[in-house]
């Protein structure tokens, strides 16, 4: 329901501010978009929901909408039906805001190459801010991916800081 | 042939060995070659894998739409401990890759045997619980009661088999027509009522059944050798037929100068949207979610 009100608020609210709150936000909120392919990275991530994976110890959560999301997911090769559903998802996550490619299919297309319903990866279309390789990845790596960006994150943090002091 | 075999691996996560196995069958019977007892039962062992790893995922989901989570998480937690038993031995937590035209790309296989008696003593510690948890969950069979009534004779109409179908009072399993499962499947009869609640039950004993056939297999594996054949492709065509975890799956390939010039899949995924389409309107937005993962509509397979 979330998605569907996205496509509807990218189609005739264009010009709609959003901003979401300055500051540190937690959990790390992730919307998840499967573009295409064979559906094995969805199921490594809702695999990664339950236990023995402590998502959200590790502080992240999914969330039903893009508009309250920081991060979109991205699994699978994009397809041309789903290439409009990812824009409006994108528009209608408010800034700061990131994109996480999950799977090898995301990135490069992987095994489904481009063709008349096969767009291929993200790589060579948009700036992914992660990259979690593997066909399919498996939890606890795409766990591993998801901390080591926020470990960054806090790395690129204090590297700031005594430039700011 | 490498790369369609890999592709075919990839039409559906959740079926992937069904895939493989039905391709590979196909492209060994157009060679007009066979690959043995011990590998077609190495991969019965995959097989059985897959459809107790698939059916606690759809179990998982669909008492996690039914708002069961705590039932939900009990199947996602064994299915997680049997794949993590699993994934060292066959190299791939999906079972992808696991299967190549003439015999087994598993990683281990010597300890194939030893894997099944694993993952039939981690299965028979926790079924039990799993099912009076499933069976005595507060509401949960009365929703699913409820949900997604099919009968038997629009099945048949429109082609869809597997678990909705043995559900409904269809009678039909591939696993019946398949050499490889002599000795080791037998018919279970269940519930045949057609609901959503009809359907958990049968995965459920489907579960246990799988559990059984791995303890018999993993007393056989190993009594032969298990060497890949390397085949000598000739121009022709071939079909192969198993059954997966939500139906069968049928491969037809024609090959050519030592490629695959054409090949076509059926697969129950195609049905199941016709069936979900037919339902559909009888149902309360609600239920929509529940409904289509109860029938096995997946998107991934569809567009695969």
């Amino acid at each position: 329901m979330g998605l569907i009100r996205a496509v509807m608020d990218t189609a005739f609210w264009k010009g709609r501010q959003k901003r979401k709150p300055l500051g540190p936000r937690w959990p790390l909120l992730l919307f998840h978009v499967d573009t295409g392919g064979c559906g094995g990275c969805g199921m490594e991530l809702q695999a990664m929901t339950c236990l023995p994976y402590d998502m959200q110890g590790a502080g992240f959560g999914f969330v039903t909408s893009p508009r309250s999301a920081d991060v979109l997911l991205v699994t699978g090769p994009l397809t041309r039906t789903m290439a409009p559903v990812l824009q409006a998802a994108w528009e209608a996550m408010p800034d700061p805001k990131g994109l996480i490619s999950v799977g090898a299919c995301a990135l490069d297309g992987g095994l489904f190459g481009e063709n008349y319903a096969v767009m291929g990866g993200l790589e060579r279309r948009v700036s992914v801010d992660l990259a979690i390789a593997g066909c399919p990845p498996s939890p606890q790596e795409i766990l591993n991916g998801l901390c080591a960006l926020l470990g960054s994150a806090a790395q690129g943090k204090e590297k700031e800081t005594p430039s700011r002091g | 042939m490498e790369d369609v075999c890999r592709l075919s691996a990839r039409v559906a996560a959740g079926c992937s060995v069904a895939h493989q196995v039905a391709f590979c069958q196909a492209v060994e019977n157009a060679c007009g070659q066979n690959v043995g007892g011990e590998i077609a039962l190495l991969r019965v062992a995959l097989l059985e894998m897959e459809r107790l790893f698939q059916h606690l995922y759809t179990l998982a989901a669909l008492a996690r739409l039914a708002g069961a989570h705590l039932v939900a998480s009990h199947c996602m937690a064994l299915r997680e401990k049997l794949v993590a038993e699993a994934a060292p031995v066959t190299g791939s937590r999906l079972l992808m890759d696991v299967c190549i035209p003439g015999g087994l790309s598993v990683r281990e296989t010597a300890q194939m045997a030893q894997l099944c008696t694993q993952l039939y003593e981690i299965g028979q510690q926790a079924y039990p619980q799993l099912v009076l948890l499933w069976r005595e969950y507060p509401g949960l069979s009365a929703l699913l009661a409820g949900v997604g009534q099919v009968q038997a004779d629009d099945l048949e109409r429109i082609g869809l088999d597997g678990p909705v179908a043995r559900a409904a009072g269809w009678d039909c399993d591939g696993r019946r027509i398949m050499p490889a499962y002599d000795g080791l499947w037998r018919y279970t009869s269940g519930r045949q009522g057609g609901t959503a609640e009809d359907r958990a039950l049968l995965l459920l004993d489907e579960m246990e059944e799988s559990l059984r056939i791995l303890d018999l297999a993993s007393a056989r594996i190993g009594l032969a050798p298990a060497a890949n054949h390397a085949l000598s492709v000739h121009d022709g065509e071939g079909t192969g037929l198993v059954e997966g975890p939500w139906g069968g799956v049928l491969y037809w390939v024609r090959l050519a100068h030592g490629r695959v010039a054409e090949a076509f899949c059926r697969k129950p995924e195609t049905a199941a949207l016709l069936v979900f389409e037919q339902v559909l309107p009888t149902h309360v937005a609600e239920d929509v979610e529940l409904l289509a993962c109860s029938l096995g509509v997946n998107a991934a397979a569809l567009d695969g």
